[in-house]
């Protein structure tokens, strides 16, 4: 990247001109390691253990561990074995719930006979999460050469009951999009518009967090977590165009799992300061039982958790924000003003829909008008759900 | 002049031919038996009306036995004198005594009575060198011509062939010392040249002597001495306005191949204009960077590695007092306004020994010292910031201060800036250099100085920052008295305090708002003294102690909706106390060695509680096992030990020798970083239970050459480094606020070497090349799996750069124009890359390959600088240049790091380039 500026003063503060640009990096070497992944919560199951390998970078590939042996212990000796059920993946058994108050320790032995442990841990009750709501704010934005506005969702959590000081949060959050023109009609076998069956203009989509979100009550007053940030959506982003909700759910994690946590997520943040850390392989609570020298990567989780679940529409959110435009461009101009008999041609070949109707009584003189839009702008129902999920409320 | 001549004449008349039986002439009457001059002197004047006049010092050790009966004066005087260098004049009323002054009286009687030839005979007898007299003129304004009398005559055939004149060399107008002239006769030849304060001390064979003294900027000019026995002489030189245009005496020319020192750069500030600049701000640090043997991780960091060492085994002095964080911006500015800094040593091996407390290197600077007599002033304009620096004479002659400040406006023109992160970004810095010298005396001087440095800075994209405003602060301040004992010992006592500290901000959540700060302080008082024995032969010796306090890191809440708890990490104190002796002895032309051993102990002292850890185990919060409690000035821990100083120089030839240097430097007190280069987040821990002192040993030879009459001169320099204790850590750790730093701090051994060849040449066109092969390691093989990295064996550091080239070049086109090139390259610094992805909890993920096992690409920068200064008329107001420019003329990327993030999920590679453009820049300074 060279970035001309515009202003000359600006070539003075070259300081600032500091740039980051992408770099082609030849690995020269893999390591395979395996990963652990697994947890245990006082939530319903079944839970889930994964066992990887690490892939070279260029690939996404991961390597299958069908034949593995899993197995829970808690801290009275009972184990509880699982089964493999997909690529990867092995699941507690029926009826295993894991409690407050107990230890549990995951324990796994290769096909080859090598045996991996993690630390025996403490599952602890989570406290409450008290209130979900969004601000408005600037953040960089992905390239993080300027700010963006928008809205950041934080959590308030009164702890003052609870021992747990470190959390890990992870959000699910679903939005309904309302298409500009949603599609109304159809042409019916007989030329004649009819209405829909069913509404394809509106939907909802869904998502959940893929980043490490952590947090940690120690130095805090009273042991709680305020305006604690979870999520942010600039208001480019279409989740915040008309409803959107969002779960966060509250793990109560150990010291150590909310450290390895930690160094993972800087690990995965490193760059674009003068002050770079120092990186390194992070490894965390599972060992190799006969070689205490091997790596091994990976996590298995002790937590109690704790849910929320918010609702916020557009007009409820802060005034500074702008409403962030469809994500399609949908000028009345690009569509098509016609007549009933020609509406199924004009469909044939934009592709879209109908999304009004204007039927004049014959005496009139006017023909009927039949408004046709885009496919992106009529419908969404092929990129999201037309069924609002179960815990969706209007 | 006529009266000196009536004195002389009388002199002429009375004195030497005896023509005393005057009947006006008084008489004395007195019995005495070893009665003290003076009390004699005392009973004469109340017996007569005359009144004597002398220098105590020359007659204290005069004692009068005799008896004197109606004696007339002159009589009595004679008799007294007569076993003494002494003289006397009656003239008048007054009896005035002279020291040897009959030489003076004499020659005057040549001048003014040339036509008594018998006279002149008698003289002739008497002198061993009576034709120069009669040639040399008494005229004390020609000094030139002059001919001082060194030493006291009667010893002029006893006792040793030589004899050592010391004294101090000062500027004419201002009455600064020369620090650095050369004092020198032709025939034989023999040289000296004057140390800080101006002062110089030559050992030669008795006799007469024409001393040549020189420096650079100043008129060469010569003394004209006859040498009985030990003595002194000051000597004023003035500005050589000349000079501007060529300056081909350089009064350390042929240091680098004579003097016993290695691995030692000596940068004046007059070299800064040979060196592009950058950014509009002259900086004496980055030219140091240019030299072999010092290395930064690259543009924007703050710190240097000199010779394989970490950035915190470096002792930044200025006047005196350490100066913990020397940059500003970043490190894209040095704190040292250069129009207020006079020179810099920078030692890299061979420290003396009256330097310690840092593994790596010294880098001692010094400020101006104002002029005395005449007001100056002197300040520049660039486009991000500006300075004035003034000299001020307090009492003409005596005392001057000099007040220098800098400033920046960078926030005027961020300001104006439309793009939003430009913006939001805020940094502003200031300095202020004052400095009062006072002369007490010819003996005695005094010097305060103080630092104070404070830069502010609010970052909106930085990454690592969480907070958002930051502000850290240098306050530095030195009190000396310099104080010379006889001609031949010299003493320096001072006494000096340092703090640097930050202080961070969070404010954009009002209920976790909070602000942190972190300080050390350092107060230290030392003696030093250094004794010549003669020319060749030198003590230097004293002692320090030297007091630290640090606050490691405390939180407090910001506001009143804040929840944030106050903490605090409990504060650091230690004692660093040092004697130390030194011998620096020229055996022969041939040999000259330099030998010297520091003894240092350090005390970690209370209050405070010190954790205890199971023994086979890693430390950390489990294995915790007690803790021992100290109060308020107890002992906790003491490490103590001698460095030894060693250095040889052989002289091969009269232009060639080849060096040795042994030395051994201890460290207590230690940077915790995580990041490569320097950050400002930094805090530094003292030495305690569960930190060692870091210990390095380096061995170093090298070979000097000089060719051209010295205008270029060759040297390669070879090192070995062996390293204990060196601070690392685990990684991830964390710093800031971090109660039990000893559990993620890990020590182990480091090793370095390499080797140095550089080329300077003077002369119009100037410059220097250099070429270092360098390679720095570090071990950290614990007990436990988390204590090692890289298995536990040697690998390089993140600073290690095996090969470095710096090409600086100025060329004189002009008297008025002048143009420079710097070009550097190095290797790229080590880093740790991903050698694999995994999945972990639905995102991929990073895993490293051993710590430093890459390098990012090699650095390549070319700058360029033009300067043109006004035209040089002497009597113009106010002297003025203007420099040009541009630094990374190629406008190469030259990546400061690489790092890899997740992004999206993925794996993304990306390379942070700090000036990937040509950056032009133009300023204005100017002097009156």
């Amino acid at each position: 990247m060279k970035r001309r500026s515009d202003y000359i003063a600006l070539l003075f503060l070259s300081v600032l001109l500091a740039c980051v640009e992408p770099y082609d990096f030849d690995p020269q070497s893999y390591e395979k390691v395996l990963v652990i992944d697994g947890a245990v919560s006082n939530q319903e199951g079944p839970y889930t253990v994964t066992l990887n390998y690490t892939y070279p970078l260029e690939t996404n590939q991961s390597e299958s561990i069908t034949t593995a042996k899993v197995w829970v212990e808690d801290g009275d000796g009972n184990t509880f074995p699982y089964t493999f059920t997909k690529q990867n993946t092995y699941s507690s058994p029926d009826g295993f719930r894991a409690e407050t108050g107990k230890k549990y320790a995951l324990w796994v032995e290769m096909p080859d006979g090598s045996r991996y442990r993690s630390d025996s841990q403490l599952l602890q009750a989570a406290p409450l999460i008290d209130t979900i709501y969004g601000k408005y704010a600037e953040l960089p934005n992905e390239n993080e050469d300027q700010n963006v506005g928008g809205i950041q969702f934080f959590i308030d959590a009164n702890n003052s009951d609870s021992n747990a000081k470190y959390f890990r949060y992870e959000w699910e959050e679903a939005y309904k999009i309302i298409t500009p023109y949603p599609a109304q009609f159809r042409v019916a076998d007989d030329s004649s518009i009819v209405p829909l069956d069913t509404a394809i203009g509106i939907c909802y989509q869904e998502g959940a967090s893929n980043l490490l979100i952590y947090g940690t009550s120690v130095g805090n007053a009273g042991n709680q977590i305020l305006e604690f940030p979870v999520r942010f959506l600039s208001e480019s982003q279409q989740q915040l165009r008309t409803r959107y909700s969002i779960l966060v759910r509250q793990h109560a994690i150990g010291e150590a799992a909310y450290l390895f946590y930690k160094r993972l997520r800087e690990n995965n943040e490193s760059g674009g300061s003068l002050f770079d850390q120092q990186v390194g392989s992070v490894y965390g609570n599972m060992y190799a039982v006969d070689n205490p020298d091997e790596a091994v990567l990976g996590f298995f989780e002790v937590a109690g958790v704790s849910e929320k679940r918010s609702f916020f529409d557009y007009a409820d959110l802060a005034d500074e924000i702008n409403r962030p435009p469809f994500i399609y461009d949908c000028f009345l101009i690009s569509g098509v003003i016609t007549t009933p008999d020609s509406a199924a041609y004009y469909l044939n070949i934009t592709g879209g829909n109908i999304y009004s109707y204007l039927e004049t009584s014959p005496d009139s003189g006017m023909p009927s008008e039949v408004g046709i839009q885009s496919k992106t702008c009529t419908d969404c129902s092929f990129y999201a759900e037309i069924t609002p999920p179960d815990y969706w409320i209007e | 002049m006529n009266k000196l001549y009536s004195i002389l004449f009388i002199l002429v008349l009375v004195c030497p031919l005896g023509l005393l039986a005057q009947s006006s002439e008084p008489t004395i009457t007195g019995i005495y038996n070893n009665t003290p001059a003076t009390d004699v002197f005392a009973s004469w004047e109340e017996q007569t009306s005359l009144q004597f006049f002398y220098q105590r010092e020359w007659v204290d050790s005069l004692k009068v036995s005799g008896t004197f009966e109606q004696t007339l004066i002159s009589e009595a005087l004679k008799s007294i004198f007569s076993n003494s260098t002494l003289n006397f004049l009656i003239y008048e009323n007054r009896v005035i005594l002279t020291n040897n002054a009959v030489i003076v009286t004499e020659t005057a009687l040549i001048t003014s009575g040339t036509k008594q030839p018998e006279e002149v005979e008698t003289i002739r007898k008497g002198l061993v060198f009576g034709r120069e007299y009669l040639n040399q003129t008494q005229d004390q304004s020609d000094l030139e011509n002059f001919v001082f009398e060194i030493g006291n005559r009667t010893q002029l055939n006893s006792g040793t062939a030589t004899a050592t004149i010391a004294g101090y060399v000062k500027t004419q107008e201002s009455d600064e010392p020369v620090a650095g002239a050369l004092v020198y006769i032709q025939n034989p030849l023999k040289a000296t040249t004057s140390d800080e304060s101006g002062f110089y001390t030559i050992n030669l064979p008795k006799g007469k002597h024409q001393l040549m003294i020189q420096y650079v900027g100043m008129k060469t000019t010569q003394r004209n001495v006859v040498l009985f026995s030990n003595g002194k002489l000051n000597v004023k030189m003035d500005v050589d306005v000349i000079a501007l245009q060529e300056i081909t005496i350089e009064s350390d020319r042929d240091e680098n191949v004579k003097d016993v020192q290695m691995g030692v750069n000596k940068i004046k500030i007059e070299e800064i204009k040979t060196v592009p600049i950058v950014l509009g701000e002259s900086d004496i640090l980055k030219i140091a960077t240019t030299k072999a043997g010092v290395q930064t991780v690259g543009e924007g960091a703050a710190g240097f590695n000199v010779r394989g060492g970490k950035a915190d085994q470096n002792l930044v002095l200025f006047n005196d007092a350490p100066v913990y964080n020397p940059s500003h911006f970043f490190g894209f500015f040095s704190v040292f306004n250069a129009d207020a800094v006079s020179s810099m040593d920078l030692y890299k091996s061979g420290i003396p020994a009256k330097y310690g407390g840092r593994l790596s290197s010294i880098f001692s600077i010094n400020s101006k010292e104002a002029n005395k007599k005449e007001f100056h002033g002197q300040g520049g304009i660039s486009p991000i910031t500006s300075r004035l620096t003034l000299e001020i004479p307090l009492i003409e002659d005596k005392t001057s201060l000099l007040i220098g400040g800098r400033t920046t406006y960078s926030n005027w023109v961020l300001s104006r800036a439309k793009s939003a992160s430009f913006r939001e970004n805020k940094v502003s810095f200031f300095d202020v250099i004052t400095r009062v010298d006072h002369e007490i005396n010819d003996n005695n001087s005094l010097t305060f100085s103080s630092y104070i440095s404070n830069d502010k800075f609010r970052l909106n994209s930085d990454t690592l920052f969480s907070f958002s405003d930051f502000g850290f602060h240098n306050i530095n301040g030195a009190m000396a008295w310099n104080h010379r004992f006889g001609n031949n010992m010299d003493g320096k006592f001072s006494a000096t305090y340092a703090r640097y500290g930050y202080e961070l901000t969070y404010d954009e959540s009002l209920p976790n708002a909070f602000t942190q700060d972190f300080d050390t302080n350092e107060t230290s008082i030392k003696g030093d003294l250094e004794y010549y024995i003669g020319e060749t032969h030198k003590f230097s010796f004293g002692a320090s102690m030297k007091h630290y306090q640090i606050n490691p890191g405390s939180k407090k809440p910001l506001g009143g909706e804040s929840i944030i708890l106050p903490e605090i990490v409990p504060e650091d104190q230690g004692l660093e106390s040092a004697i130390y002796f030194s011998d620096k002895y020229e055996y022969n032309e041939q040999l000259s060695l330099y030998g010297g051993i520091r003894y240092v102990m350090f005390n970690a002292l209370g209050p405070a509680t010190v954790y205890n850890y199971e023994p086979v185990l890693p430390k950390n919060g489990d294995t915790r096992t007690d803790s021992s409690t100290y109060s308020a000035g107890n002992i906790i821990k003491t490490y103590h030990g001698p460095e030894w100083r060693f250095s040889a120089r052989y002289a091969l030839d009269n232009a060639s020798s080849l060096k040795l240097g042994l030395s051994r430097t201890r460290q207590y007190i230690h940077t915790l970083s995580n990041s490569a280069s320097l950050s400002p987040t930094d805090t530094w821990r003292l030495s305690g239970p569960n930190l060692k002192p870091q210990v390095a040993d380096q061995v170093s030879l090298g070979y000097y050459r000089n060719f051209s009459r010295g205008t270029i001169e060759v040297s390669v320099e070879g090192y070995y480094k062996k390293l204990q204790n060196l601070v690392d850590f685990k990684t991830g750790s964390t710093f800031l606020l971090n109660q039990n730093v000893e559990q993620v701090i890990l020590q182990g051994p480091g090793k370095s070497y390499g080797l140095e060849f550089s080329v300077n040449k003077s002369g119009r066109l100037n410059g220097w090349i250099n070429y270092a092969y360098a390679r720095t390691y570090i071990k950290l093989d614990g007990d436990f799996a988390e204590e090692r990295v890289n298995e536990g064996q040697f690998f390089p550091t993140a600073y290690d750069k095996p090969h470095t080239v710096n090409l600086v070049a100025n060329y004189k086109l002009t008297r008025r124009l002048s143009f420079s090139v710097n070009a550097t390259y190095s290797t790229g610094r080590p880093v740790t890359v991903p050698v694999a992805a995994f999945n972990f909890k639905g995102a991929q993920n990073i895993h490293f390959s051993d710590r430093n096992a890459f390098r990012i690409p090699d650095y390549f920068r070319v700058d360029l600088g033009i300067n043109l200064e006004g035209n040089h008329k002497i009597q113009k107001l106010a002297h003025s240049f203007w420099s040009l420019s541009i630094y990374n003329l190629t406008g190469r990327d030259n990546p400061f790091s690489v790092f890899f993030d997740v992004k999206n999920g993925e794996v993304v590679g990306s390379q942070l380039i700090v000036f990937g453009n040509p950056i032009p820049t133009l300023s204005y300074n100017f002097k009156f």
